[in-house]
């Protein structure tokens, strides 16, 4: 186990590179967790497409993109330095349940149905190279899927020197961790150190996202990855952003009904306000989020992989009952920890008191959105709406769920009218810069 | 600042009422995965996966078939019955389980599994056959 845990350790080591290089290219202040979470998104969204080409997705791989990022960075991005500033106390809280769920992971068996038949044994078969693409080999299932998840899961077993499927749950760990870091990142600046403790332990004890993260599947990743990019993108980090959506694109199928919410809710709030301006960014930021998902379409489409299971239609649209009422309840589960009826009440709370009306809204909608993505997409089902809301439901609510959760500690105190906390960004005197002076 | 510390409780609250079941939990869990042997955690199915589970045959294949070899799996019931079982559940354990060698999903390997019957009830001659209850696992 120790091995395995130096094995993985390294492995992340080595991301640090390839996120270095992305946050120089997107002028984010680099930082050694945000480089991990990053360099975790670049290689899911980048390792793919070479593994289309026959590239096995191995250690020198990882590290030749990371020095081509980090030259790519340096000559066209902006390198910066973030400001090392650990407040202790929330550090250890929030360090807590995810020490105690690495321990948990460090050993776990793969003994979900969809970890071995669908995604482990694909990590397993890139690991030793071996193509499954042929229909003349059994499983796996569902070849038709994007590859970024085994991909990195790949490279992580690499890393580790041996096919440790028990270890390679600590991975999923790390996802849950990067998402804690991108909201405390984004969220500090808005929200006191406690409320902000209080919301992120929240999203990290939800027994949901632990059971689910340690399934080995892929919707807990593609949770962390989309709500980091909703975060990164509501915070103006548009071009960060855009690589988290593209990571969450290249983790499972569902992110296409989140992504295509998240845009059209942000180009109509842009459209509203009469933000034109930013429209650019936007425009490029979904292009470059679709582009990123040509090479997985082209290679299902030049394989004849095709999706079967899901397919446009409102021939059971006599369903939507039955598949509200299944959501709804799972929704007030305590798996859950009842983040998305508070996030609901706490954003209606700041409309009618007329508090920060555009980000209850904005989350409102958001919220709404992604649910009733979920239901088209499940009255689309062409293998029994029924079955597959019982099967996969409580999965797919999981980005919701941690949105709604990563949400709560800004709309919490919102709600309740909590003061912000004071901008600790050094002012800048068009005179005479001081040093420590703040802006109060 | 009281309006801070009533946020900070909201938020807490749904964590205080589930964080002892889930720490319970998270122990029970670590304590069950390190008790597991290599065997009971890589080979042994964590479904039943009623007749066909044999835990021998993976074993033994692991340790027979090379690596780089592929293995077919011959139900009786000719074609039909073939390609609905190496559709089932099992046939996919075993494929994550004998990783990397590969499992054909067409009859012609020149690694075989018989299932449930003897080479002789086959109508093989194999070069070499082992015998993993009621399964046979054969070179030809």
């Amino acid at each position: 186990m120790i091995r395995g845990l130096v094995g993985v350790a390294l492995a992340l080591a080595g991301l640090v590179p390839l996120g270095a290089g992305v946050l120089f290219l997107t002028r984010t202040p680099f930082r050694v967790g945000l480089a991990v979470f990053t360099g975790m998104a670049a290689a899911m969204v980048l390792l793919p497409p070479l593994v289309y080409l026959g590239l096995s997705p191995s250690v020198p791989l990882v590290l030749a993109l990371g020095v081509v990022a980090v030259f790519a960075g340096v000559l066209f991005g902006r390198p910066r330095w973030g400001r090392l500033h650990v407040e202790p106390l929330p550090l250890l809280v929030l360090a807590a349940p995810l020490v105690l769920l690495a321990a948990r992971a460090a050993e776990k068996p793969v003994d979900q149905y969809d970890a071995f038949a669908n995604w482990v044994l694909k990590a397993k078969l890139l690991y030793f190279d071996r193509g499954f693409l042929s229909a003349s080999i059994a499983p796996p299932v569902h070849r038709e899927y994007p590859l970024g998840l085994p991909s990195i899961e790949a490279y992580v077993l690499h890393a580790v020197g041996s096919a440790n499927t028990r270890v390679l749950h600590v991975l999923f760990v790390v996802f849950l961790g990067g998402l804690a870091l991108i909201a405390w990142t984004v969220l500090r600046p808005h929200v006191g150190t406690w409320p902000l403790t209080a919301g992120l332990s929240l999203l990290l004890w939800m027994p949901a996202a632990r059971d689910q993260a340690l399934s080995a599947y892929a919707d807990v990743p593609l949770a962390c990855l989309f709500v980091s990019a909703v975060l990164l993108l509501a915070s103006e980090q548009i071009a960060l952003g855009t690589v988290f959506a593209a990571a969450a694109l290249a983790t499972k199928r569902d992110a296409i009904a989140f992504l295509a919410v998240l845009y059209a809710l942000g180009f109509a709030a842009l459209l509203v306000r009469r933000e034109r301006d930013r429209l650019r960014a936007w425009s490029i930021s979904a292009l470059c989020v679709v582009a990123s998902a040509v090479p997985w379409r082209v290679f299902d489409a030049t394989h004849d992989l095709h999706d079967r299971d899901i397919k446009p239609s409102l021939s059971h649209a006599d369903q939507v009952g039955f598949v509200l009422g299944r959501l709804g309840h799972l929704i007030v589960e305590r798996a859950y920890l009842w983040a998305l009826p508070i996030a609901a009440i706490a954003a209606v709370v700041m409309l009618v008191r007329g508090r920060d009306r555009q980000l209850a809204l904005g989350a409102l909608a958001l919220g709404v959105g992604l649910l009733a993505a979920l239901v088209v997409v499940y009255v689309s089902g062409t293998t029994g709406v029924r079955y597959l809301v019982r099967s996969t439901a409580e999965r797919t609510l999981i980005t919701p769920a941690l949105l709604a959760a990563a949400l709560l500690p800004l709309l919490a105190t919102r709600a309740l009218g909590a003061p912000r906390p004071p901008d600790r960004r050094p002012q800048r005197s068009p005179r005479r810069p001081r040093r420590g002076r703040r802006r109060r | 600042m009281w309006r801070l510390l009533v946020a900070s409780a909201v938020l807490a609250l749904p964590v205080a009422l589930t964080l002892g079941s889930t720490v319970h939990d998270d122990v029970d869990a670590i304590r069950e995965h390190s008790r597991l042997s290599a065997v009971e955690a890589n080979v042994v199915p964590p479904f039943g996966f009623g007749a066909s589970r044999n835990v021998p045959l993976l074993l033994g294949i692991r340790r027979i078939v090379p690596d780089d070899a592929s293995v077919s799996f011959l139900p009786r019931g000719g074609d039909v019955a073939r390609r609905i079982f190496v559709q089932t559940g099992w046939i996919r354990w075993v494929g994550f389980v004998i990783v990397p060698r590969l499992v054909d999903a067409g009859a012609d390997a020149r690694w075989a599994v018989l299932v449930g019957r003897s080479p002789r009830e086959a109508g093989i001659r194999p070069r070499r056959a082992w015998r993993f209850g009621r399964d046979w696992l054969v070179e030809r």
